[in-house]
């Protein structure tokens, strides 16, 4: 039993802390309201503007030297097929009839030779659309179709549980159904994870978008994607800090990857928890440089439940890997714990602190309440407005960046409009921290190929 | 050996031809000849309602006696004639026993060989009726003798569409006596003819939707006299009005009959708020004993109109229907009359405003108790459906809005007896109505994916965004946008946040209304208006001292004071339209052009209705002055025009396809409650402040 599966979110000896904790604090607001508060403005800035130099640390470490593993094509075409390990590659879809055709070419596409490949489909048993649309299109040898039997959790993470029991590669990596992976993306994870050595089990190969340009929300998308896997997760790598996966992608040594158990069906982000967990048993990740490219999501409400879903998911994490404070310091290191804490933990919850703060400037400038003179102790004050500019100014600078690294200037505009895409973000941070409370195992299902209705839309 | 009677095995008649005849006897038999030609194999029978007094049925009767089924002969002798041409054919109609009926005239002007196409148009598009056109362009009136002629039918045909614009849509000569109608299409009983072009009677009183054409030419006549005449013409129009109103009579459809009771509701309110007036101030009777005799005259009145405009009689008797309505609707009254006192007493209301209010809570009252008691718990028909339309849910946000901010609903008001500073209300708040009009149904690339959590949030920001500004800005500038956030807020919880984002321009559209950007077009727009209108001389005369201008009145000079030109309003209404404009046609050169062409009209508008206020003056004295340059007609004027050209605009909904998925409403039962709790926690915020001006209060 994994100890560290999100099936209880908090533990027990956590669920004592936080009601003694709470107790105390309620208790003492009582006494003294005013120093309570005022030690929680102080802490939240103090956290919030830690978050904020943990960033720029991070794209500063990933600006010096190079921290993609990069496989030529010549390289990746140059291993024979003989010497190929078999490859499996896990397929979970649930929903999806519209995209599962495409997603069969786009698999066809990978150049790998059929016999050392697998493709495994796993399917949900309730779902005979998708099944009946899969028995169509998958008509290839190396194609199987896998109907994960009705149980709870039904989440991705417990469909590639079982899909990994009937694996039979040597590695291992999970494509969600609209993904359009890189041809060589097998051969070049192939060569990596071979001249890395046995040290590494895993790699993540870069999320990018193919609709980058259907929509105000896609444009944004695109550009924090890119903040991520080309400033952010390159700078833990440089710093050597554990790396939440991202959902798809991710090329494992399959034995490995059985050793430390797998996926957590509890978790929502079960990638991000993965990606700590490998850490602290002491294995090491690397970011490939092989793009995969997904769907961006282009409409409000669903990418609202997406996000909402990562961040109830990071939150879960963050959580669950405090479990044992002791056990986490000594087998992740302290940067293991900045990482933990200030990028697991601190992405959602800057979400979430965003609108509280902004909200707070608001009705600052609206009415100039003198209570919040009060509240604001001088020190404290001075770097929350630190915050608010420069935090600010840098986010959006790092967004102007990644325009930048993708060579899409056309992307400034999107990057200066990115306070919008804040607000958006701290809505989905108030989704999950109520559904952390409320239903913390519920998958909030994302509806995929949102794209195509547009694009026939278009033609008819 | 017995006799055996000759059996027929004929086939049943697949086509009747209607053809009325009045001393046509040497056409009689070439028709017959003709048809028969056209038709070919396809089995028909020609039946002839005659009304001659020649030797036109001996004609028939002769034919009828070689070929008994497919010669057929109605005399109608000279004291059946009822109805004359119409009359004839309705009587044809109802002797016809084949699926189809083709009505033509007996003079050979319709040409036999058209009757196929009519038949073939009818079986292919699904028709209810045919038309055979002069007008489409193979066809050709080559019959019609003189210019003048073919104008005037002409002319009449375009009459007959304006009449029906939306059931003649793809008909170009509705004056036609050539056509084709499926037989179980007629409704026989309700056709009233009346002499004169029997077709529109058959379409519009048996309420046929579908209705198409074939085209051909109009023969000269080959022989006999022709019955169109210039007193069939006259009688044509009071025919047409006739027509119209029974077609909006009674209506079929759920939405006509709502749009029916609502009409009817606020013409019972009118004439209820009328009837205590009338008994309270004039007759000086105590107001509760006027209340309630106000209600029975509005009970009254309602039933004259509902029973004979709205709903169809039914299997009751009129006494009897009367009956049950007087019962069902004096079961509130004790509620009325109840809330009425109570208003009066400690609300310290004026009783005709408090029974204003009253009237609106018993209707709600009455709509609530008898879908929930009468028609039970799933409630179907007009119930179900204004229960679950997205525009009721919309109706209720604004409602609650009012109910949350009657600061504003006070500015609104008296905002229609006195120029404020800002914007009238009204015509924001009208071209938004318009501009949402449209919008209600979803897209068809518009994804269906819904989450009742984004909604609850965004709701939360948006309601606690209205109460903080409400709680911390007094001015009554920002009255307005805590109102939107309020209405935003309230809206998402009751249509989902999809529906409001499609709607969102049309929610920000009273944002107009804030008089803050204002002041600066303000004089400038004044100053164009009074320059026009002083332009174009009587009735205005001269400008005085300050601005404003002046009119005589035998001998009296008559002010139209500077500020209570509508510069405002106007200024208002153009930023509307152009908003309006940008929102439906995006950020193009065209969008801006017709902006600028509906702002002309708007200013032109403008201009004759300061003039026809000047001119009142002139004409009528001080009196009707003061009255006439009230600003509320000339607002209602501008939005009124604002709102019809933001609704032509809008782009018409696809109506064929509808979406497999059923258009998303949340439950809001909860939702309800609280937002009214919420509502009226936030009006006690500016309920103190409120003062009411009246008409008659005006200075």
């Amino acid at each position: 039993m994994n100890p560290f599966s999100a099936r209880t979110v908090l533990s027990r000896a956590q669920r004592a802390g936080l009601v003694v904790a709470l107790a105390l604090i309620a208790a003492w607001a009582v006494l003294r309201p005013m120093i309570v508060v005022q030690t929680v403005v102080a802490v939240v800035t103090v956290a919030y503007g830690a978050a904020i130099v943990f960033r720029v640390v991070l794209v500063w470490a990933a600006s010096r030297g190079e921290h993609l593993i990069r496989v030529t094509d010549e390289e990746a075409r140059a291993v024979p097929d003989h010497e190929l390990p078999v490859y499996t590659v896990l397929v979970p879809a649930y929903r999806e009839p519209s995209v599962i055709g495409l997603l069969m070419s786009h698999l066809g596409a990978l150049e790998y030779p059929a016999d050392r490949l697998e493709v495994i489909l796993l399917l949900e048993e309730d779902d005979r659309e998708t099944i009946e649309a899969a028995a169509r299109v998958a008509t290839a040898p190396h194609v199987r179709i896998l109907v994960v039997p009705e149980s709870q959790p039904k989440t991705k993470p417990k469909a590639c549980n079982v899909g990994l029991e009937q694996a039979t590669g040597e590695f291992v990596t999970i494509y969600d159904a609209e993904d359009v992976p890189d041809p060589l993306q097998l051969r070049r994870a192939v060569v990596a994870l071979r001249r890395l050595g046995t040290e590494y089990v895993c790699l993540q190969a870069e999320l990018g978008y193919f609709n980058v340009d259907q929509n105000r929300i896609t444009r944004w998308f695109a550009l924090e994607y890119a903040t991520w896997f080309r400033s952010l997760l390159p700078g833990l790598v440089a710093l050597r800090m554990p790396i939440p996966l991202g959902g798809t992608s991710n090329h494992f040594r399959a034995r490995e990857l059985r050793d430390i158990g797998a996926w957590d069906p509890y978790n929502v982000t079960e990638d991000a928890d993965l990606g700590i967990r490998l850490a602290r048993s002491g294995r090491r990740v690397g970011v490939l440089h092989s793009v995969t490219l997904e769907e961006a999501n282009s409409d409000f409400i669903n990418w609202i439940k997406q996000r909402s879903r990562w961040y109830k998911g990071y939150l879960m994490t963050w959580l669950v890997h405090l479990r044992s404070p002791r056990a986490t310091v000594r087998q992740l290191g302290w940067r293991g714990l900045l990482c933990l804490n200030l990028f697991v933990g601190g992405t959602p919850l800057a979400a979430l602190l965003n609108a509280v703060l902004w909200a707070t400037t608001i009705l600052w400038f609206l009415d100039r309440p003198p209570v919040m003179e009060e509240i604001f102790v001088p020190p404290f004050y001075y770097l929350g407005v630190l915050c608010l500019v420069f935090g600010n100014a840098t986010v959006i600078y790092l967004n102007v960046l990644s325009a930048r690294t993708m060579d899409r200037p056309d992307l400034l505009g999107t990057a200066l409009l990115s306070p919008a895409y804040w607000a958006m973000m701290s809505l989905a941070g108030a989704k999950a921290a109520w559904q952390l409370l409320v239903k913390p195992s519920y998958w909030e299902k994302t509806t995929h190929g949102l794209h195509l209705a547009k694009e026939s839309a278009d033609v008819g | 050996m017995a006799d055996i009677a000759p059996v027929r095995l004929a086939a049943p008649p697949a086509v009747s031809v209607v053809v009325p005849t009045r001393n046509e006897a040497e056409n009689v038999r070439p028709l017959v000849e003709q048809l028969r030609e056209a038709l070919g194999a396809t089995p028909a029978e020609i039946v002839f309602v005659d009304d001659s007094d020649d030797d036109t049925p001996a004609t028939v009767t002769a034919l009828s006696e070689r070929d008994p089924d497919g010669v057929r002969l109605v005399h109608r002798a000279v004291g059946e004639r009822t109805g004359g041409l119409g009359g004839a054919v309705a009587a044809g109609l109802a002797a016809a026993r084949a699926p189809w009926v083709v009505v033509m005239d007996g003079d050979l002007q319709h040409p036999p060989e058209t009757v196929p196409a009519l038949l073939a148009a009818g079986r292919r598009n699904r028709a209810d009726a045919v038309v055979a056109s002069r007008y489409r362009t193979p066809g050709r009136v080559d019959g019609l003798s003189g210019g003048f002629r073919r104008l005037v039918s002409r002319a009449s045909g375009t009459l007959a569409k304006v009449f029906f614009p939306r059931r003649l849509r793809a008909v170009t000569d509705p004056m036609s006596g050539f056509f084709a109608v499926r037989r179980e299409a007629v409704d026989l009983g309700a056709l009233r003819p009346r002499g004169y072009k029997i077709l529109l009677e058959v379409v519009v009183r048996s309420r046929m939707a579908r209705v198409d054409e074939v085209p051909y030419t109009f023969r000269p006549r080959a022989a006999g006299e022709s019955k169109a005449s210039f007193r069939e013409g006259v009688r044509y129009l009071r025919h047409l009005s006739l027509l119209r109103l029974a077609a909006t009579r009674h209506p079929v459809s759920p939405l006509g009959r709502m749009t029916g009771f609502a009409l009817a509701g606020g013409a019972g309110t009118a004439v209820n708020s009328a009837a205590l007036w009338a008994l309270g101030e004039v007759a000086g009777l105590p107001y509760l004993l006027a209340g309630f005799l106000a209600v029975q005259v509005a009970i009254v009145w309602n039933f004259a109109v509902i029973d004979n405009l709205v709903m169809p009689p039914g299997e009751h008797a009129r006494h009897r229907r009367f009956g049950r309505f007087l019962l069902l609707n004096n079961s509130l009254t004790p509620v009325h009359l109840g809330l009425l006192f109570g208003l009066v007493q400690w609300g310290g209301l004026h009783y005709l405003p408090a029974n204003l209010v009253a009237i609106v809570v018993v209707f709600t009252l009455r709509y609530a108790v008898t879908s929930r008691w009468v028609y039970g718990a799933p409630p179907s028909g007009v119930v179900g459906t204004l229960r679950r339309a997205v525009q009721t849910r919309l109706l209720l946000a604004a409602l609650l809005t009012a109910v949350a901010f009657p600061a504003l609903v006070a500015i609104a008001w008296n905002g229609l007896w006195t120029r404020g500073d800002a914007v009238p209300l009204l015509i924001p708040v009208a071209a938004g109505a318009a501009l949402a009009a449209r919008r209600i149904r979803p897209g068809l690339t518009e994804p269906d994916v819904h989450d009742r959590q984004v909604d609850g949030l965004l709701a939360a920001v948006l309601l606690t965004a209205a109460g903080t500004l409400l709680a911390l800005m007094p001015s009554p500038g920002w009255l307005v946008p805590a109102a939107l956030a309020f209405l935003a807020g309230s809206a998402i919880l009751l249509v989902g946040t999809r529906a409001v984002a499609r709607l969102r321009w049309a929610l920000l559209l009273p944002l107009v209304a804030i008089g803050g950007v204002m002041p600066a077009v303000d004089g400038a727009v004044d100053a164009g208006l009074r320059a026009v209108v002083t332009l174009l001389g009587r009735p205005a005369g001269p400008t005085s001292s300050d601005g404003g201008l002046v009119t005589a009145y035998k001998g009296a000079e008559l002010l139209l004071p500077a500020h209570q030109l509508p510069g405002l309003a106007l200024a208002g209404g153009m930023v509307c339209l152009l908003i309006s404009a940008v929102v439906i046609f995006g950020w193009r050169g065209r969008a801006v052009l017709r902006a600028a062409a509906a702002s002309t009209v708007l200013a032109a508008v403008t201009v004759g209705a300061v003039l026809a206020v000047l001119l009142v003056g002139r004409l009528l004295g001080p009196g009707a002055f003061r009255i006439a340059q009230l600003p509320v007609f000339v607002d209602i004027l501008l939005a009124v025009v604002v709102a019809v050209v933001v609704a032509r605009w809008s782009p018409v909904p696809d109506r064929a396809p509808a979406r497999a998925v059923r258009q998303h409403l949340p439950r809001g039962r909860f939702v309800l409650v609280a937002l009214l709790a919420m509502a009226v926690l936030l009006s006690v915020r500016t309920l103190p402040q409120i003062e009411w001006i009246t008409a008659g209060g005006v200075r």
